[in-house]
């Protein structure tokens, strides 16, 4: 299977909102379809503050999945609890496509998950980010609920793929919640 | 008399289901295939003032009234309900807004 990923830019918005809020077999309250919007409105600005925030998977030209970051700093309450490096916090990794029994899990477990993860790394490791003074970010931390809040039973799984694709967890890691359980990738290593 | 209504919805802006779960809204069936549940049309059809925080672009708002969310979780919302300026329950908000709907 040919995946192809793609950085987010101002032509590809739309690729990245329809995925969060999918176009495919379900029904959407109209709030959730302006969060949408709200999301657009958001990732227009941001492109300009960061650069690129988001890389989108596309299978046969359809996106199917993302990986989506942001400087931490950018979180109210972790910006005073942040250690001192240079942080890119990934709010959120889905792939999906059509829907079984609910859940849309036509290209989950076919690596394309690790592609994204992979070029976010090879990324990060070369650009420099306005962010942080044009320098390049020193890790990336996984925070969301794909690692220690969110849905209770996926949570072994999702672990299991971050640290099939590098990252440690990070006990020190400032951690408001009190779970613990924020995973590490380390750059400069 | 009838109450000045505010509500405050404070959401992540990355996140659309931040933005509707803020407004209440959830998953109607065991599927996760049909969405909705939300008091957004309720509260516009009453004319209730409405004041839409991005947590990502207004930290200081955030850490005043939504500290306990989870910041790493792009699902966390908060709301804020709002009777002649004082924070009320959702429960207190919407009944207060029923006795006096006539007014409204």
């Amino acid at each position: 299977m040919q995946v192809e990923i793609r950085d987010l830019g101002n032509e590809n918005i739309d690729d990245l909102v329809n995925i969060c809020v999918s176009q495919s077999g379900i029904s959407h309250a109209e709030t959730l379809k302006e969060g949408g919007l709200r999301k657009k409105m958001w990732i227009e600005k941001a492109l300009e503050a960061f650069g690129s925030c988001a890389k989108i998977a596309y299978v046969k030209g359809e996106p199917i999945g993302f990986v989506e970051f942001y400087p931490i700093q950018m979180f109210p309450v972790l910006r005073h609890l942040v250690r001192d490096r240079k942080t890119v916090l990934v709010t959120c990794v889905f792939v999906g496509g059509k829907r079984t029994k609910g859940l849309q899990r036509e290209y989950q477990g076919q690596g394309i998950g690790s592609k994204l993860i992979q070029a976010l790394i090879k990324d990060l490791r070369q650009r420099r980010i306005p962010y942080f003074n044009n320098e390049k970010a020193e890790e990336i931390a996984i925070g969301s609920w794909c690692s220690h809040t969110g849905f209770p039973e996926n949570l072994p799984r999702l672990r299991k793929f971050f640290f099939k694709n590098g990252f440690a967890e990070a006990p020190e890691f400032p951690d408001p919640t009190g779970k613990d359980g924020i995973l590490i990738y380390d750059l400069l290593k | 008399m009838k109450p000045r209504a505010k509500v405050e919805i404070y959401y992540f802006g990355c996140c659309p289901w931040s933005y509707f779960f803020a407004y209440g809204g959830g998953f109607l069936d065991k599927e996760w295939a049909k969405a909705g549940g939300d008091f957004r049309e309720k509260i516009e059809k009453l004319g209730v003032e409405i004041v839409e925080i991005n947590l990502l672009e207004n930290p200081e708002l955030a850490e005043k009234y939504a500290s306990h969310i989870d910041p790493y979780n792009p699902f966390s919302s908060h709301k804020r309900f709002l009777l002649n300026g004082r924070e009320v329950s959702k429960e207190e908000f919407f009944a207060e807004l029923s006795k006096s709907k006539g007014s409204l």
